[in-house]
């Protein structure tokens, strides 16, 4: 699968979501079976199937984090009462500066 | 330089040396690593004569300014190895701060070759056979990471070591948080284990876990219940009762979400951080 069908199905699930990180190219760099199991994650995420973490800096931000193998990591943020807003995906190197960033 | 050899390899080769060096000066260099005190005459002997002589045969082999910490807990074969990969480093990136860490300095087994350069410039890490190299932002060498890190190492720079590192409360949970919720997905947690015991141990105890020793830890510890026993020892130990205090607000938010979430991360959250709040009152 590429990277603009996986952000098609994705805005499906979660609506008017942002994509950030290096997406298009670390998705693509996925194996096909990872690919599917992002999206199940996110439909996951989205049916409250996934636990949760809170932001230490924003008390209305709620994050799931999930790992792809050694080096690629996402996180899918959301307003604890609101809408999702971003799904980060990157090599662990970014996600622990956004994981900083976020208060995560 | 001197940390290049030992007082074992001095023995095995004292009739070699002795071309070199004479029985006086051999006997000072012995004396130096043994770590004994060297008086004055000794100590001119040696920065006069003993030192400058290694310094020139080191540049038969292209060694300088190598800078060996925690020799003691390293693999002898290793040492020389990874001497060889930092000269290699060296000569493809030039004029940086390189530093060789991690298992393969102390462990017979290890996955990779942890190589950390320091550099100014965002870069992106690479793989090469075994070799994992990390590129580092430079002030990382302020981090209680680095001193972790550097404890048993092999670099080419070198550096004055802080010991004061200011741990704030929400970083430890930020970081216990994650651990617990990595185990909990069953995913691997050993990163984050790593940080956990090395804040933990910093804040109770103030003492800095060298990498050999956070490997040896992390070996021990697979349960969630060890794990948030460990942080509330450290939490009482590392903060005061008012600090503390401001977990109450994150008992209640985790509880508000369990209302939509059935996240079993958010249980663990609760029952650790009311236990410190019990102890702590």
């Amino acid at each position: 699968m590429q990277h603009e069908e996986a952000r098609e199905i994705i805005k499906e699930i979660l609506n008017d979501i942002k994509f950030e990180g290096h997406f298009d190219k670390c998705f693509d760099n996925l194996k096909e079976s990872q690919q599917k199991e992002l999206i199940k994650w996110v439909k996951e995420c989205k049916d409250h199937k996934i636990s949760l973490i809170q932001s230490k800096k924003d008390r209305n931000l709620i994050g799931f984090v999930k790992k792809f193998g050694s080096n690629l990591r996402t996180i899918l943020t959301k307003e604890k009462e609101g809408y999702f807003l971003v799904l980060f995906l990157d090599k662990h190197k970014y996600y622990e500066f956004e994981m900083l960033k976020l208060g995560f | 330089m001197e940390n290049l050899i030992t007082l074992d390899m001095v023995n095995k080769n004292e009739s070699s040396l002795e071309r070199i060096f004479t029985s006086l000066q051999l006997n000072i260099l012995k004396k130096r690593l043994q770590k004994k005190e060297l008086d004055a005459n000794e100590r001119t002997y040696y920065y006069k004569y003993i030192k400058p002589k290694l310094k020139a045969m080191f540049s038969f082999f292209n060694i300088s300014e190598i800078n060996i910490m925690g020799r003691e807990y390293m693999i002898d074969d290793r040492i020389a190895k990874a001497v060889e990969i930092l000269n290699k480093i060296k000569k493809k990136h030039k004029n940086k701060r390189i530093m060789i860490s991690g298992s393969f300095l102390f462990n017979k087994n290890y996955n990779d070759i942890d190589v950390f350069i320091f550099t100014k410039y965002e870069k992106e890490d690479y793989k090469k056979g075994k070799m994992h190299v990390n590129f580092l932002p430079e002030n990382v060498i302020d981090s209680l990471f680095f001193s972790s890190l550097s404890e048993v190492s092999i670099s080419n720079f070198y550096y004055i070591h802080k010991n004061e590192f200011n741990v704030e409360l929400n970083n430890v949970l930020q970081n216990y948080e994650l651990l617990i919720n990595s185990i909990l997905n069953k995913e691997n947690y050993q990163k984050e284990l790593r940080d956990f015991l090395l804040n933990t141990e910093y804040i109770s105890t103030g003492v800095i876990l060298n990498t050999k020793q956070l490997y040896n830890l992390r070996r021990k510890i697979n349960r969630t219940r060890i794990i948030s026993n460990t942080l509330i020892n450290a939490l009482i130990l590392g903060y005061n009762k008012n600090k503390l205090n401001s977990l109450k607000k994150y008992i209640a938010g985790y509880r508000e979400l369990l209302k939509q979430y059935k996240s079993s991360n958010l249980n663990e959250y609760i029952q650790t951080y009311e236990k410190v709040i019990e102890i702590a009152a």
